[in-house]
């Protein structure tokens, strides 16, 4: 995918965790893949957080893809997934055709070749991957990796020189969008961090920054940082500016 | 109820054949037995509309159970579509804390998940640009996001 994305930040990212964007437009800068910013949009109101309120929540998109200037690049996998359902049944519904929606993985896939070359030097860290449920399923409408067996991710920590650990449990769920009167979350977020301990990993590596607030927020020794941030490093960020500095011991 | 899921985000629910493929391969299932998916949907397919409001909140949208359906069913979905009933039948305070929150923060700064204390500056010290809607921008927002949630919702919405 060659050409100008543009750049859809979420609210979890630019409002909780700055240093990860930092980390987003550094890889996007250092790697020469070409973004602008999506001014001006807003929330995708993700069904995922607040139910199907079909009204809302295709109104709210179609303003959002007014104000897309390429094809959508997200950094967070629920706006991707919310973006591009409602992108489906705008278009479906006969609407105009819209831009189209790539997660932040995508952009370094189309460009994995080049990466190996462009790094300071391999980070040689052993990572479990919280892979994303909101990037990976339903798969039929996804189409970004197996659903059961992913590889995307692994491919591009490979890249830039560290290890894809293999979990129990690969593709488990962290609970991060279950509601928080529930015990369940922490349930599920606590079983994560153990199987990445179990699997000797030296942090977790997410997508999304739902998984990395939820995660992050139950792990104590066990860093969970989002894939841009280990991006950013390899590529010679300064560690402090993405969010790196005493994450790694 | 199940011509009003059936309308809104889940056109497939009368292809259910309750086989039960995602009970089997729910995450929240194994930890709580009291949510199962299959008898959800049995429920709504029975026109039941009593569902207690806890329980459609409990799907984790991992979407397990909507990759794994024989029927291409979408519970995922079904569960969503009955979340968003919920929150519009319902008065507010039937929905969970934190997402009523997230509605409010979207209401008021056009985000689920609004500023913390020193992000601005924080910002600024990396490097990056101002983030956040201007007033036009945020009216536009409220405008599309207040009709559409119900007179009492609403009003926690900031709207009349």
């Amino acid at each position: 995918m060659k050409g100008l994305y543009s750049l859809f930040l979420g609210c979890i990212v630019p409002n909780l965790f700055p240093e990860v964007e930092r980390a987003v437009r550094d890889t996007l800068s250092k790697l020469d893949i070409e973004y602008s910013d999506a001014r001006g949009t807003a929330c995708c109101l993700p069904p995922a957080l607040f139910g199907f309120n079909n009204d809302a929540w295709l109104k709210m998109n179609l303003r959002n893809f007014g104000l897309a200037r390429g094809d959508f690049l997200t950094v967070c996998d629920e706006c991707f997934a919310s973006l591009q359902d409602a992108r489906a049944s705008i278009e479906g519904e006969g609407g105009k055709a819209l831009q189209n929606v790539f997660p932040f993985v995508k952009a370094l896939k189309d460009i994995e070749g080049t990466i190996k070359d462009r790094i300071k030097g391999p980070l040689n860290l052993r990572c479990a991957v919280q892979h994303s449920c909101h990037l990976l399923r339903p798969s039929s409408v996804r189409k970004v990796d197996d659903p059961e067996a992913p590889k995307l991710v692994k491919s591009l920590l490979e890249a830039i020189g560290c290890e894809y650990v293999v979990q129990e449990d690969e593709v488990g769920c962290c609970g991060g969008s279950i509601y928080a009167g529930s015990e369940i979350p922490k349930k599920l977020a606590i079983r994560r961090i153990r199987g990445a301990q179990d699997a000797r990993a030296d942090l977790i590596i997410t997508t999304c920054p739902h998984c990395l607030k939820h995660l992050g927020a139950h792990s104590r020794a066990m860093p969970v940082l989002h894939l841009a941030q280990l991006y950013a490093l390899a590529l010679g960020s300064n560690p402090s500016d993405v969010g790196m500095r005493g994450a790694l011991r | 109820m199940r011509d009003e899921l059936i309308k809104n985000g889940a056109p497939n629910l009368t292809r259910c054949i309750q086989c039960g493929t995602c009970t089997a391969s729910c995450t929240v299932f194994e930890l709580d037995r009291t949510y199962n998916p299959r008898r959800l949907i049995q429920m709504f397919l029975g026109g039941e509309r009593s569902v207690e409001v806890p329980k459609a909140w409990l799907c984790s949208t991992c979407g397990v159970c909507t990759e794994r359906c024989p029927k291409e069913v979408w519970p995922m979905n079904i569960m969503l579509s009955a979340r968003g009933l919920l929150v519009r039948s319902r008065p507010p305070k039937d929905m969970p804390k934190d997402r009523l929150r997230s509605l409010i923060s979207i209401s008021r700064s056009g985000f689920a998940y609004g500023r913390k204390r020193g992000s601005r500056a924080r910002r600024s010290t990396l490097n990056l640009p101002e983030f956040g809607l201007d007033k036009a921008q945020l009216d536009g927002v409220r405008k599309i996001l207040v009709p559409s949630f119900g007179k009492k919702l609403a009003r926690q919405l900031g709207g009349r």
